[in-house]
């Protein structure tokens, strides 16, 4: 096993002043550990994880050796994976794309050419989780009618106060009506088997547009990130993934989601794209403020 | 130890992609939940999955033969019946409501009323159905349970949702 070093501040518990230059000199190792942490910070969803997540997080902020270390990541994914495994129907995709990126954290550690193989590993994680996204599209006729998106503009609220009310003109009785028509349906006891809804149908046509735009940013993230890195110039990868986030998580702020992107962008950015890593930085609090306003 | 680049470069992905296909033909064959729950990042794809699945029973005792509201009480086993409707977790869900006492209901069901897409009051009888007793006077014998898992279908140009039964179960005392 062998830690990985880059710059040489030593740090040790009780000089203050190391620690604080350690913060300062934060390399691109280090914000890509802190970013990650935050983000299993924000998957764990019981006390017992947040407060192993807090512990690993506040530990990497003290201890520069060990943010550096594999033995963080194992330990996290050594955690996480019983829960994965036995509580798999209650845990979203971003909570297994977190853990497969702390495994490649881990995997990058152990060894030479740190940042190129986890730069590799996020590449590769991102063109993945996009293309069996595109694929799972293209192969359900209710995401290409607009079916899947017209049934988000009426009742996920996130895309309704955001989009069907102010765009379409759905009006509050209009929601009510479709609300009780959705609880008649589905409670238990009913003996209903089909429901009808009220909506204009500017909702049918921004949903085709939005199932469209989708299909598309999402085919081409696959691309351009599955592409072999010498065929398509980092600057259409990054400003494609920026542009998704900003489009997408500003709208629904699956931030778990959202963060871990800008975490595998981060890691893929080179010494000279310092603008981008501000970008994926800026994204990352941007991010983070929309969830505040949500919460 | 040394672990080789090949390893470190490619474990990742490969499980990725492994997890991944393994949702996928869970899906296909046994209608897993395309959404969250096994990582094949089938996320807003289908209207039909765990988040719109819902469960009716229905329960009989003697020539009583009525729906039963129940939801609420039995969380774990709605949800994992929502995400994978197989034989096995109907049945233990059918066998959790046929272990309680039932009572068919005193009142008759109201209906829900929404302001703003929030439930603000219920009003309009409906129909009759068994609900969860809390005492042992007025219980009835439950005989049989039927209980199915049913999906929606959603029609945005007739402006209808449809239900359908997408796996159903009876289970006898």
């Amino acid at each position: 096993m062998t830690r990985t070093t880059s710059q040489t501040t030593p740090v040790e518990s009780g000089r203050p002043n190391a620690w604080i230059n350690s913060i300062r000199n934060a390399d691109w190792y280090d914000r890509i550990a802190w970013m990650t942490l935050f983000v299993v910070l924000l998957v764990a969803h019981t006390v017992f994880y947040q407060v192993f997540a807090g512990a690993c997080l506040i530990a990497a902020t003290i201890w520069r050796s060990a943010r550096r270390s594999p033995w963080i990541w194992l330990t996290i994914v050594a955690v996480f994976t019983p829960r994965l495994l036995l509580d798999w129907y209650d845990n979203e995709d971003h909570v297994y794309l977190t853990i497969y990126w702390c495994t490649a954290l881990a995997l990058g550690s152990w060894g030479p050419d740190t940042r190129q193989v986890i730069a590799w590993n996020a590449r590769l994680l991102v063109g993945l989780a996009f293309l069996f996204a595109t694929a799972w599209k293209l192969a359900s006729p209710a995401f290409y009618d607009g079916s899947l998106c017209t049934y988000k503009l009426l009742y996920d609220y996130r895309f309704r106060t955001v989009m069907t009310e102010p765009l379409c003109g759905l009006s509050s009785q209009d929601v009510d009506a479709n609300q009780t028509a959705m609880i008649s349906l589905t409670q238990t006891g009913s003996r209903l088997d089909e429901v009808s809804l009220e909506y204009p149908d500017r909702v049918i046509w921004l949903a085709k547009f939005l199932a469209g735009w989708t299909i598309l940013i999402e085919g081409t993230l696959a691309v351009v990130f599955l592409l072999p890195p010498t065929w398509v110039r980092s600057f259409y990868r990054h400003t494609m993934l920026i542009v998704f986030s900003l489009t997408t998580y500003l709208v629904v702020p699956v931030l778990g989601f959202g963060l871990l992107f800008m975490t595998m962008g981060y890691a893929q950015t080179s010494e000279n794209e310092a603008r981008f890593r501000r970008a994926y930085l800026a994204t990352s609090w941007l991010l983070l403020l929309r969830f505040g306003l949500i919460a | 130890m040394p672990i080789s680049r090949k390893i470190r470069c490619f474990a990742v992905p490969v499980l990725l992609v492994a997890v991944a296909l393994n949702h996928g033909w869970r899906s296909l064959k046994y209608q897993q939940s395309s959404w969250g729950a096994g990582c094949g990042f089938g996320m807003f794809a289908t209207v039909d999955y765990h988040g719109s699945r819902f469960c009716r029973a229905t329960l009989t005792s003697g020539s009583v033969s009525e729906p039963a509201g129940f939801r609420s009480q039995f969380p774990n086993l709605d949800l994992r019946v929502r995400v994978l409707p197989s034989t096995d977790n109907l049945e233990r869900y059918a066998r959790a409501l046929a272990d309680r006492s039932w009572r068919v209901r005193s009142q008759p069901d109201l209906l829900p009323i929404t302001t703003q897409g929030r439930l603000t009051r219920m009003e309009t009888p409906v129909e009759p159905c068994f609900e969860l007793s809390r005492s042992s006077a007025d219980t009835l014998p439950i005989d049989t349970v039927d209980l199915a898992v049913w999906g929606i279908h959603f029609a945005p140009n007739e402006r209808r949702i449809r239900a359908f039964p997408i796996h159903r179960v009876r289970v006898s005392k």
